[in-house]
């Protein structure tokens, strides 16, 4: 089965993907701060029933350190979702479109995600799934407030739509600060992935709607929609600006990636996720002349954090062993 | 050739420039040049959206400091205290016990403080027609502000047969 990021979508533009989250909460339940891990029991048992038909069921509190890395680092899990130690259950396709966090800061979020711009689509399946949920189950709803959440940061419509996009040249150029302020001007927000807090890794980023309530999913969708089209066609004015201003410079920084990963023997995550945003970029302005890997370059980028590059490896690594084991499998990908 | 500006990566652009007639050169490296592009200003980069949004964005008011309730829930037993050390809600009675409290706290942090979005399926039905119940009499009175008597007509129907259905 297709993972979504394994499709030619998530390397075509800057829009990597499409991911749209629900939060919902059981009425009979109390919230996450206050269920009993009997409760939590019940209710992830109530929860997956319901969807053993259309879900694989992962008992995620048995799940090793590196696996469950592993799911974080696809964006399967949110960070959130780690660190909470009550019991917690996951509901996914093999596909990776959907997911089903159970216990996490709400008692379920649904998770839909494509590759490329599609996000009605995503809300569409997101929705449906909702739906289905809801069938055996009474929500806390209020007609005025809306989805009930543990946090009232989610509540109203619970949703969280955003894109992951790449933007190396808005980034590289400073204009990063101002692009910030405006997006938040708009209720929206965008921050970088993988680095968690702190700096973001290959120039990626996740551009989202904070405001849930007073608007409904579609108009909250929409504003998304425009805000992110302004957000790439600023990128691709500055990447048109480095094509026709200075395009061996642009190239050279490109292909001098290129040989990086093709040759390297030891590359720390960052300065890999540095390079294969170069080449993603020399991919996308068409300035980079070699054939494209198999994998997309989103997946290639998963592929070499700390939690996926140990289940390829089957093993556990320290750092050290990591870098190595990196650039072995970049050359892997990148070579003659 | 090293780069003029940092003097410690190569240059690879090379710029003519004339100033005053004269002719001179500039050999930078990509990252000198990419630091010198002048971050877009707000105008720049939202000239497009102002228009979509129906001019700029309202700023949020702070948030005001009425007295806040000192009661526990009922059904969790948080209070208001333990939900501004968390910020977490104990349950979906929360809401109806701290609700002065938190319909200013929603004001601020919401664009809104009234859920416009999806209702439940099963149990949403009712709440749903009565949504559409308050639409309707809003468009039934401005209809009849403008002498539109047979859309007034129309939508005087539609609300009748709707409330028979929304007890
Ligand atoms: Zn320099
Ligand atoms: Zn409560």
């Amino acid at each position: 089965m297709k993972t979504w990021h394994s499709e030619a979508k998530a390397d075509e533009t800057p829009i990597i993907s499409s991911r749209v989250r629900l939060a919902r909460n059981i009425k009979k339940y109390p919230f996450l701060s206050r269920i009993t891990p009997e409760q939590s029991k019940m209710m992830i048992r109530e929860t997956t029933d319901r969807l053993s038909n259309h879900f694989e069921f992962i008992a995620f509190d048995q799940k090793s350190d590196a696996e469950k890395r592993f799911l974080l680092e696809r964006h399967i899990i949110s960070p959130e979702f780690l660190k909470i130690t009550k019991p917690k259950g996951l509901l996914m396709q093999r596909d990776e479109k959907i997911s089903i966090m159970i216990n996490e800061e709400d008692h379920i979020r649904i998770q839909a995600i494509c590759a490329g711009d599609d996000i009605d689509s995503v809300w569409d399946t997101a929705n449906k799934v909702d739906d289905l949920l809801e069938e055996n189950t009474e929500y806390a709803f209020d007609k005025d407030y809306g989805y009930l959440t543990s946090c009232p940061t989610n509540t109203g419509t619970g949703l969280r739509a955003s894109f992951m996009v790449h933007l190396p040249m808005l980034e590289r150029t400073g204009q990063f600060k101002s692009v910030l302020t405006a997006v938040s001007k708009f209720g929206m927000t965008i921050r970088g992935i993988y680095g968690e807090g702190s700096e973001p890794m290959g120039h990626i980023f996740q551009i989202s709607n904070q405001i849930t309530m007073g608007k409904s999913e579609e108009d909250i969708i929409s504003s998304l929609k425009r805000i992110t089209s302004q957000v790439i066609e600023s990128e691709t004015r500055f990447q048109e600006k480095a094509l026709s201003e200075r395009r061996i410079s642009t190239a050279d920084r490109i292909y001098r990636s290129f040989g990086t990963l093709r040759y390297a023997r030891s590359l720390s995550g960052k300065e890999a996720m540095e390079h294969l945003s170069s080449i993603r970029m020399g991919y996308m302005m068409k300035i980079l002349d070699a054939p494209k890997p198999d994998l997309t370059l989103y997946q290639i980028m998963m592929d070499i954090q700390p939690g996926n590059l140990q289940l390829i490896k089957g093993r556990e690594l320290n750092e050290i062993e990591r870098d190595i084991a990196r650039a072995e499998y970049l050359r892997g990908i990148f070579k003659d | 050739m090293l780069c003029e500006k940092c003097h410690q990566k190569q240059a690879t652009v090379h710029m003519q420039q004339i100033i005053n007639g004269q002719k001179t050169e500039m050999h930078l490296c990509q990252d000198c040049v990419e630091q010198t592009e002048k971050p877009l200003t707000f105008d720049q980069f939202f000239s497009g959206l102002l228009d979509f949004f129906g001019g700029m964005p309202e700023s949020v008011s702070p948030a005001q400091n009425s007295k806040e309730c000192i009661c526990k829930c009922p059904r969790c037993g948080l209070s208001y205290e333990d939900f501004k050390k968390t910020g977490r809600l104990g349950c979906s009675d929360c809401y109806q016990t701290f609700q002065r409290e938190l319909e200013s706290v929603l004001k601020n942090i919401q664009g809104g403080n009234r859920h416009e979005g999806k209702y439940p399926q099963k149990s949403g039905v009712e709440l749903l027609n009565r949504r559409k119940l308050s639409r309707l009499k809003l468009e039934l009175a401005k209809a009849i502000e403008e002498e539109q008597y047979e859309n007034a007509a129309k939508l005087r129907d539609q609300i009748r047969e709707l409330e028979g259905s929304v007890t």
